[in-house]
């Protein structure tokens, strides 16, 4: 079954900017995948998402549930939306990449 | 103690006085009043600033705060009145002229004092924000409401102020300047990156604003296992500092006894400290600034994950 989240739905606004906002789509999503089905996120309507949002949101399925990646996927994204979202994405595990190679114990 | 306020009470003016040890915020202790006699023109940052340090104050040992209200003032104290200064959050012993302000609407210049405690006030509060500033073109005040909710974000995420954050921001039409500030009076940014045990070699403060600018520095400590209800990246300071310098704008962080300015990329020590974090943001009120391209460049020196995110055309 497939699952559609209208993000905009969700938030009632055109930008998503806080981490708690990220929060939201995410734990919506994880609930969604975790009943079996394949979710498709909505982006209609949103013209902006901070990258915190995004690491809220994507960068934590990253980390913390990698198994539903794969049916995950993105509608309607403006390209300034799916570039911080794909970004978020490839860097969920910067910090950790970055406390273990660059700052000494 | 008694504050005797300047003619011209400015967030710089207020730097100028604490670099010659004529502001000490960890003065503002016990009673409190406050002379706004000589007070002329007050800056909305500065005058959020004395609201945190009142509010702290007023949490540990209640006092009442007066102010003995002169009628050369009355023009200065009439605008704090606008920008909400003047709350029910501090227990004031005002003199008969204080209480009988006539309010005037806030809407078009300015956002007033807002005193902000959870995670979720973030994007109602940004939003506001930016709304009150009335910027006309859209990508300066997604710029503006971004680096607004990173900033929110941060203090209210990571300060651990017993008051959270307040927050304010003033557009000056004439100049071209949008001036935002948050401030809280928590534990620092060296309190803060201390709490992670990578990062606990930070002895000082100018040590700790330079680390906290470095791309994916966080205090918070993620344990393998266990969840956080909220962990973050790192970069919400690296992000606003480019911001301001790309974009033609000035951060000021003042923390402890550090004080940091994006111009000079220079860290300075303070004669005192405040106890917590200032981050003032001077901006133009058009910022042709893409923020995504700029988060997009602080990733030279990490190996990406091969992840494709699918997007339906």
């Amino acid at each position: 079954m497939k699952t559609i989240i209208q993000v905009s739905e969700v938030l009632h606004e055109g930008a998503i900017t806080g981490r708690h906002s990220g929060r939201v789509i995410r734990e919506k999503l994880v609930h969604a995948c975790h009943a079996g089905d394949t979710v498709q996120v909505d982006f209609a309507g949103v013209d902006v998402i901070t990258q915190s949002a995004a690491d809220e949101f994507i960068g934590r399925i990253v980390r913390q549930h990698p198994e539903i990646i794969g049916r995950i996927s993105f509608s309607n994204c403006a390209t300034d939306v799916a570039n911080m979202l794909q970004w978020a994405a490839e860097h969920a595990d910067a910090v950790s990449q970055t406390e273990r190679e660059l700052v000494p114990a | 103690m008694r504050y005797t306020f300047p003619s011209k009470f400015t967030f710089l003016e207020m730097l100028a006085l604490a670099r010659r040890g004529q502001f000490d915020p960890l003065a503002f202790r016990g009673q409190i009043e406050l002379d706004f006699s000589p007070l002329t023109f007050a800056g909305p940052g500065a005058m959020a600033c004395i609201k945190a340090l009142l509010a702290r104050e007023q949490r540990a040992l209640p006092p009442e705060v007066c102010f003995p209200v002169e009628h050369q003032c009355q023009d200065a104290v009439r605008y704090l009145e606008r920008m909400d200064f003047f709350t029910s959050d501090i227990r004031w012993c005002m003199t008969p002229e204080g209480a009988n302000f006539i309010r005037h609407p806030s809407g078009g210049r300015f956002m007033p004092m807002r005193n902000l405690h959870q995670l979720h006030e973030t994007d109602a509060a940004s939003r506001e924000m930016v709304r009150c500033l009335t910027i006309a073109d859209k990508e300066s005040s997604g710029t503006l409401q971004y680096v607004l909710s990173e900033l929110i974000d941060n203090a209210l995420q990571h300060s651990d102020s017993p008051t959270g954050a307040y927050v304010t921001a003033q557009k000056y039409e004439k100049l071209g300047r949008v001036h935002l500030l948050i401030v809280d009076t928590g534990i620092g940014i060296r309190g803060h990156l201390q709490k992670n045990p990578r990062y606990r070699h930070v002895a000082d403060d100018l040590q700790a604003i330079k680390t906290a600018l470095t791309p994916f520095v966080t205090g918070t400590h993620v344990v393998p296992g266990e969840q956080l209800e909220y962990d973050n990246q790192g970069l919400g300071l690296s992000v606003t500092d480019q911001v301001a310098k790309r974009g033609g704008g000035v951060l000021y962080l003042w923390t402890g006894r550090a004080l940091y300015r994006s111009q000079s990329g220079q860290v300075e020590t303070m004669p005192v400290a405040w106890p917590g974090t200032v981050v003032f943001l001077s901006l133009p009120i058009k910022l042709a600034i893409n923020v995504t391209d700029v988060v997009k460049e602080f990733d030279a020196a990490l190996k990406k994950p091969q992840i494709q995110l699918k997007f339906n055309k």
